[in-house]
């Protein structure tokens, strides 16, 4: 995320929704690449992978996480990076063509506030145990994981955030690129530290923390976790990729980044959660590398949280102010910034409510996730066979061929409502009980051919007949006939 | 940027990507042999990890 750390929105297409032109492109295959991997390798993969350490052992957990995380970031990178790298276009803008001018703004809202809530939340938390360990570790104290400390430290990581955010996002740019570098380093030590304490049969004999009884059950929990996390990148991948030079930059970078980067820290959190017996990443610093280094690595994770915390809340901000369009460039940065980060300070008050039991936050995002990439898949490679008009991206509603009824497609909607359920129907994201079915099947990837139909279906029959949301020619209406002429709504 | 200058900055970038002799690599779309590397190679991975992970 370090990527869309800039400046204001001023004339410059990476900030604002403006169209990239040919000579803004700036990302190659390589430099897309380190953008890639700088974001996989985060404390948030730790997590992940000590998450899938609970279900299964160190061999169907590697194989687990490939399998999930491969089929996720594929998925992802095909429907967001594609159509945002071909035509340059702001991800949030191009998603105009599937849920409607209003039905977008409602998503970014909705999502993003969403997702700051979650992840923030769970950053913070992390921050706040990383410090309790600190002083435990150096001072002999014994603060609790849901104490005074954790929830007091979590405030504090937030409030900071806030403060290095306002201030400047750009001044924490060069700190990425000291965290990125050293987050990896940290992996590749706590490998050798693992592997070298530890016989490889040792490690792979390891028992999961916490399994069901069923051993396809926790295969394919592990699957579904893998796949949770390969569609998080959903909401920002793509408008990354809209400055790089050719598709083939676009989309090849994700599968050494998203997916293998992402797998390697993953498989490292997951020995070490077997070995350590507990999947919190604060924990295992101090036993891996002594009190010294561990305290050191501990510091290290909570500083790469803020950075984590402030780079994401930049995206969303900007996400929000550009959805928002005239409206939103009138608030005041420090007010939209403060009202992203709000809802974060609810969940730090129950630190277990979502760190502790982060396979259902996760969960959840695959239940999202899974439905609005297949909305979005459906809708440009099935009915719009990859092709956007770029001018109709930003002509008003009625005006432009994406116009549906008071901006609002209830296809894609409908869809992702019945991806919803259907993930629902096979997997309680709460409770993880899941119906027979879904040891077969997962649930984001059935979720994902139901959204998909039901969409595919619903626009054929429906959208398509009463002339809406320009899939054919003869829909294309005054948009064309007044391009250039009318009054933007953005 | 205010209202005046996004509309005539989003126009003149319309303008210019409108142009016939405008010419992008990134509208080049991925070629057969992408397709092909990404079905091949990913069927590939996920089948021996399949194989080589799944709990007996």
């Amino acid at each position: 995320m370090s990527a869309n750390l800039a400046p204001e929105a001023g004339m410059d297409s990476t900030t604002s929704e403006l169209p990239t032109l040919k000579g803004e492109r700036i990302w190659g295959f390589w430099s897309f690449t380190s953008v890639n991997v700088g974001l996989a390798i985060a404390t948030w993969a730790f997590l992940g992978g000590g998450t899938i350490a609970l279900f299964v052992g160190a061999q169907t957990a590697i194989a687990a996480t490939v399998i999930g995380n491969l089929i996720g970031v594929i998925l992802v990178a095909v429907t967001t990076c594609l159509p945002s790298a071909k035509y340059g276009l702001e991800q949030y803008t191009a998603l105009r063509s599937v849920f409607g001018l209003v039905g977008v703004r409602i998503l970014v809202l909705v999502l993003f506030t969403l997702a700051a809530a979650g992840w923030n939340g769970i950053l913070a938390i992390m921050f706040g145990r990383a410090t309790a360990n600190i002083v435990n570790g150096t001072t002999g104290a014994e603060h609790p994981d849901n104490g005074v400390l954790v929830i007091g430290a979590a405030i504090l990581a937030i409030v900071v955030s806030w403060i290095l955010l306002v201030k400047g996002p750009v001044s924490i740019g060069w700190v990425n690129k000291i965290v990125a570098p050293g987050l990896a380093i940290m992996t590749v030590a706590m490998l050798v530290v693992l592997l070298t304490n530890n016989s490889w049969a040792d490690l792979m004999a390891a028992e999961p923390l916490m399994p069901f009884e069923s051993a396809d059950v926790n295969w394919v929990i592990a699957i579904e976790l893998g796949l949770g996390l390969g569609f998080s990148w959903w909401t920002i991948v793509g408008n990354l990729a809209r400055i790089t030079k050719t598709q083939r930059a676009a989309f090849w970078p994700n599968l050494i980044g998203l997916f293998l980067a992402s797998c390697v820290a993953g498989v490292v959190g997951t020995l070490a959660a077997l070995t350590l017996g507990d999947s919190d990443p604060t924990t295992w610093m101090i036993p891996l590398g002594g009190v010294v280094l561990g305290v050191l690595g501990l510091v290290f994770v909570g500083f790469a949280n803020l950075t984590s915390m402030v780079a994401q809340t930049y995206s969303g901000s900007l996400a929000i102010r550009r959805a928002l369009g005239s409206a939103g460039r009138k608030v005041s940065w420090p007010v939209l910034t403060a009202a992203l980060f709000a809802p974060a300070l609810l969940v730090v008050f129950f630190p277990n409510v979502l760190y502790d039991n982060f396979f259902i936050f996760v969960a959840y995002v695959a239940l999202v996730m899974s439905s609005l990439c297949a909305v979005y898949f459906t809708d440009y490679y099935l009915l719009r066979r990859r092709t956007l008009h770029l001018r109709d991206m930003y002509e008003p509603e009625g005006v432009s061929r994406y116009s549906f009824w008071g901006g609002v497609n209830p296809s894609a909607y409908l869809a992702v409502l019945a991806g919803a359920v259907t993930y629902y129907l096979l997997l309680d994201p709460y409770t993880l009980v899941s119906a027979p079915l879904f040891q077969f099947t997962t649930a984001s990837l059935p979720a994902f051919v139901v959204t998909g139909a039901v969409h595919y279906a619903l626009t054929k029959l429906w959208i398509i007949p009463a002339g809406k949301g320009g899939y054919t020619d003869k829909a294309t209406g005054a948009g064309a006939a007044t391009a250039g002429r009318s009054t933007r709504v953005r | 940027m205010n209202d005046t200058q996004y509309e005539a900055e989003l126009e003149r970038r319309l303008a210019i990507i409108e142009d016939p002799a405008y010419d992008d690599p990134a509208r080049k779309e991925l070629t057969r042999t992408d397709w092909t590397w990404l079905f091949v190679g990913s069927a590939i991975v996920i089948a021996l990890a399949f194989v080589w992970g799944y709990p007996a």
